[in-house]
């Protein structure tokens, strides 16, 4: 016998956080990317060791950036790289699939207040970045050694990444009509700029003009904080940096914040 | 068979952005990389400068990736929204409907061979040496691609398996195989599996049409390239008579 439903009553005050509800939510974005492991952790740790042969036999392995063997350089950039790319995938793509199949309403619908859907998502989106970073990281340190300089700006610009890239594939997500929109931004935006931010070549490599726009460029500063991370060698400035992925957290947690609250795209 | 060769080109080209102008911006962003990381410091590789030797490497990246996506996906989606029926049920021969589809997919590799080239007359000094090793290599490699991908569209049972094939055997095996750089610079052992590697013949055989040097022997190239051909189109027309995981 189940117990007569007047039993159930509200123990806490509406208002508090609803950590069930976010936890619940958290591990579905999880879970999502975990059931097709082979396509989500398994092929971007491929492409990532393929991309380190090729530029290593391409380059030579002898060659020296800065201080750096060039290996020591490509490393952390690659790893940033797969972080940018793959936290941006998984909340891009659970929020387009679930507006197309229609099942959106299916996470609108519980007590959730728009902070915490916005925290469920992007932390989903986060963790598969992160996951796949350290898969990549596990996986590259069985062929190169690879040290940890200073591990608490590692976890910062890790984290920070994730959380930016995440939030922003939350508002693509949202704002895209059809997956053609994601993949749109991802290929014309998301997979240039992680390209052709200093992961591969120092952007001193550049003309002039892009040279200097790189200097607003916060793949930029993310992969560069990461690099300083692993090996004590930067190229811009720290301090900026930390700032940057700071505030452009901030200000792209508010934008999720405000469009889930307004349903702009969500709620007809 | 004309209908669904129209078909199959109607299909990409109604997607374009994604299926023409996404591979040319890639190629690009790979050139960009490639240059600025590489460019200017490297010497030349066998009296060639680097750029000239990537350029068609990166065409031929294209032609491949394009053609095997085409072919694969058609099948896949038609597979998995249940209407392939459409498709099988017409007066076709096999002979007929493995045409149609892997023309389809050739040409699409081939279109976004064309545009990639273009593209890059802007970055990059092209001169062709030998038009017909390009014409050979290029239609040689979409056709072989495109069969590759109509047997893996046949095989997968869902969208993921087919992303398997693409990222850890298609694309692993483009990346590496003198795409980007010469392959007197591997290991011994990988130079030698490299001879029986038929993406080695397409991109070397292709590159050879453009800066009029190769790595390997052109004319075993040729003969593999055909021999490969013959017994992937044997391979399609056996499994679409079968009927294997097409036809319950």
């Amino acid at each position: 016998m189940s117990p007569p439903i007047t039993e159930l009553k509200i123990t806490k005050p509406i208002s508090s956080t609803n950590w069930r509800g976010l936890w619940t939510l958290y591990s579905r974005e999880v879970r999502r990317f975990i059931k097709i492991i082979g396509q989500t952790l398994l092929a971007p740790i491929i492409t990532t060791i393929l991309f380190l042969i090729v530029f290593v036999v391409a380059f030579g392995k002898d060659r020296q950036i800065g201080e750096l063997s060039y290996t020591e350089f490509l490393v952390p950039g690659l790893m940033m790289m797969t972080i940018l790319q793959n936290a941006f995938a998984n909340t891009s793509t659970s929020i387009i699939s679930q507006k197309l199949n229609e099942n959106i309403i299916d996470t609108l619908m519980p007590p959730l207040s728009p902070l915490e859907l916005v925290v469920g998502f992007v932390m989903g989106g986060a963790t598969r970045g992160l996951v796949v970073a350290i898969g990549v990281g596990f996986g590259l340190s069985l062929v190169i050694p690879i040290s940890i300089n200073s591990i608490s700006m590692v976890i910062f610009h890790a984290v920070g990444a994730a959380s930016m890239m995440g939030a922003l594939g939350m508002i693509t997500g949202i704002w895209a009509e059809k997956f053609d929109h994601v993949s749109t931004v991802t290929n014309f935006i998301i997979l240039p700029l992680s390209f052709l931010s200093g992961t591969f070549f120092p952007i001193t490599r550049f003309p002039e003009l892009l040279h200097n726009i790189s200097y607003y460029n916060p793949f930029f500063y993310m992969i560069d904080g990461l690099r300083y991370g692993f090996s004590g060698q930067s190229f811009g400035s720290l301090f900026t940096g930390i700032i940057y992925v700071l505030s452009i957290n901030f200000a792209l947690w508010v934008i999720c914040y405000w469009l889930v609250k307004s349903g702009y795209k969500l709620k007809a | 068979m004309k209908t669904l060769y129209l078909r199959e080109i109607n299909r990409f080209s109604k997607v374009y952005v994604q299926t023409i102008f996404v591979p040319v911006i890639t190629t690009l962003i790979f050139l960009a990389i490639f240059t600025l990381a590489i460019g200017a410091l490297r010497s030349d590789i066998n009296g060639i400068p680097f750029i000239q030797f990537l350029a068609p490497g990166l065409i031929m990246m294209a032609i491949l990736q394009n053609s095997f996506a085409n072919t694969s996906s058609s099948i896949m989606g038609a597979k998995m929204q249940g209407n392939i029926i459409d498709t099988l049920m017409p007066p076709l021969t096999p002979g007929e409907t493995i045409f149609a589809y892997i023309i389809g997919g050739a040409t699409r590799g081939i279109a976004v061979g064309i545009a990639v080239t273009f593209a890059m007359f802007f970055f990059t000094h092209i001169e062709i040496k030998n038009i017909y090793l390009i014409l050979f290599h290029t239609l040689s490699a979409s056709s072989m691609m495109a069969s590759i991908g109509f047997i893996g569209g046949i095989w997968a049972e869902k969208n993921e398996q087919n992303a398997v094939i693409t990222g850890f055997i298609v694309t692993p095996l483009t990346f590496l195989s003198g795409t980007f750089y010469s392959i007197d610079k591997l290991p011994e052992l990988l130079q030698l599996f490299a001879l029986f590697n038929p993406f080695f013949y397409s991109i070397d055989g292709f590159r050879a049409g453009f800066i009029g040097i190769s790595d390997g022997p052109i004319s075993q190239g040729i003969i593999v390239m055909c021999l490969i051909n013959i017994l992937l189109w044997v391979c399609c027309h056996f499994l679409y008579s079968s009927g294997y995981k097409l036809k319950a």
